[in-house]
């Protein structure tokens, strides 16, 4: 092959392939894996906004006997912090990401590292989300004894193993099942550049 | 239409061929090639504010294509790494010759086989990017550069000789 001889064709190539729009308007949404991911974080972040305003009513909704409600809306209040906290990080993060115009590498290297950063805060989130739902199962589970006139005292005694085995497996599926879920989502993405990354890397053997 | 998306995009229809040259080596699908078409307009639109006119438009447009190629990864090979020859129409502003085209689409159905980093090395190198410039688009040393052109030219004449062979 002569590279030589190629590029004139090169240089004349016909570009009718490529059409230009009129406006910007007649673009559809942008597919980047990167866009997408920020769409679904955006979506994310409206949906656990409504979630825990509507946790504000769980008491009611859960029928949460009433002497338990000042427990439960302690944990609310510690849920909402940490919340707050969290949802702002991927929001301001979301909006600023724009990693196109560096160098290639840089560019990439961005995209890799905020990607593996935003999945390991989303699994920081998701496992603290955990001793709150388990407190929540706990309080209704309260509310039944309190309601039947019995309590931890009087249960029978086969129930109290069952009930920490069962804390922990379900414990144990979330916190396997998180980072599965993020690794289906993103695994593969993050593997590719991950591989153009390494490909980069100074090779002179 | 404000005058900035004017502007915009009569830079990007006067470097349309940046589109097509990076729309032919990174996908060989032609449906797929539009979609990335598509993509890096609306990345460079995303980016333009960025664009503080250090460098020349086509550097940076370069730029923005690539990384934006390079990081799509979207519906691959849809139809194989076949590229019928029969489907590309002539150059209508130059001289047509046969020979020099068909040595083009021999070149872009072997650049299917490269990788994306090894594709952007052959695209800067295609439009005269000497090594140090070919490092600075994409981040690395001027010796990596050179190192990976001379494999991924050696590369090419591999694959280009296996098809010659075939024929």
């Amino acid at each position: 092959m002569n590279f030589d001889k190629i590029k004139s064709a090169w240089d004349n190539a016909n570009t009718n392939d490529v059409n230009i729009p009129d406006t910007l308007e007649k673009l559809r949404r942008a597919q980047h894996p990167l866009d997408k991911l920020k769409r679904n974080m955006r979506n994310e972040w409206y949906m656990q906004l409504v979630s825990i305003i509507a946790l504000c009513f769980a008491p009611q909704f859960l029928n949460i006997h009433p002497d338990l409600h000042a427990l439960y809306y302690a944990m609310y209040g510690m849920l909402i912090i940490v919340s707050i906290y969290y949802l702002n990080l991927f929001r301001k993060f979301y909006q600023e990401l724009i990693h196109y115009t560096a160098e290639t590498k840089d560019s990439l290297n961005d995209i890799y590292y905020n990607f593996r950063l935003n999945i390991a805060r989303y699994h920081a989130f998701s496992f603290l989300l955990l001793p709150y739902v388990l407190m929540v199962v706990g309080l209704i589970i309260c509310s039944r004894w309190i309601e039947q006139g019995t309590d931890m005292v009087t249960i029978a005694a086969y129930l109290k193993p069952t009930g920490i085995i069962v804390t922990l497996v379900v414990s144990a599926l979330f916190i396997t099942a998180v980072p599965i879920w993020t690794k289906i989502f993103y695994g593969k993405y993050l593997t590719q550049i991950k591989s153009v990354l390494d490909e980069l890397k100074e090779k002179f053997d | 239409m404000e005058p900035k998306e004017r502007a915009f995009l009569t830079q990007i229809e006067a470097h349309k061929g940046i589109l097509h040259k990076v729309g032919r080596i990174y996908v060989d699908d032609i449906e797929d090639r539009k979609d990335l078409h598509q993509e890096i307009i609306i990345q460079l639109w995303k980016s333009y504010d960025k664009f503080q006119g250090q460098s020349a438009f086509s550097s940076w447009m370069y730029r923005v294509a690539v990384n934006t190629a390079i990081s799509y990864f979207k519906k691959e090979k849809r139809h194989g790494n076949t590229i019928a020859i029969d489907t590309v129409a002539e150059p209508e502003s130059e001289p047509y010759d046969p020979k020099a085209d068909e040595q083009l689409e021999l070149f872009y159905r072997a650049v299917q086989h490269l990788s994306p980093v090894e594709k952007a090395i052959i695209l800067y190198f295609m439009e005269g990017l000497s090594h140090r410039e070919i490092g600075l688009q994409l981040g690395i040393t001027e010796g990596n550069a050179r190192v990976k052109l001379n494999r991924t030219k050696e590369k090419l004449q591999t694959i280009t000789k296996k098809y010659n062979d075939e024929l």
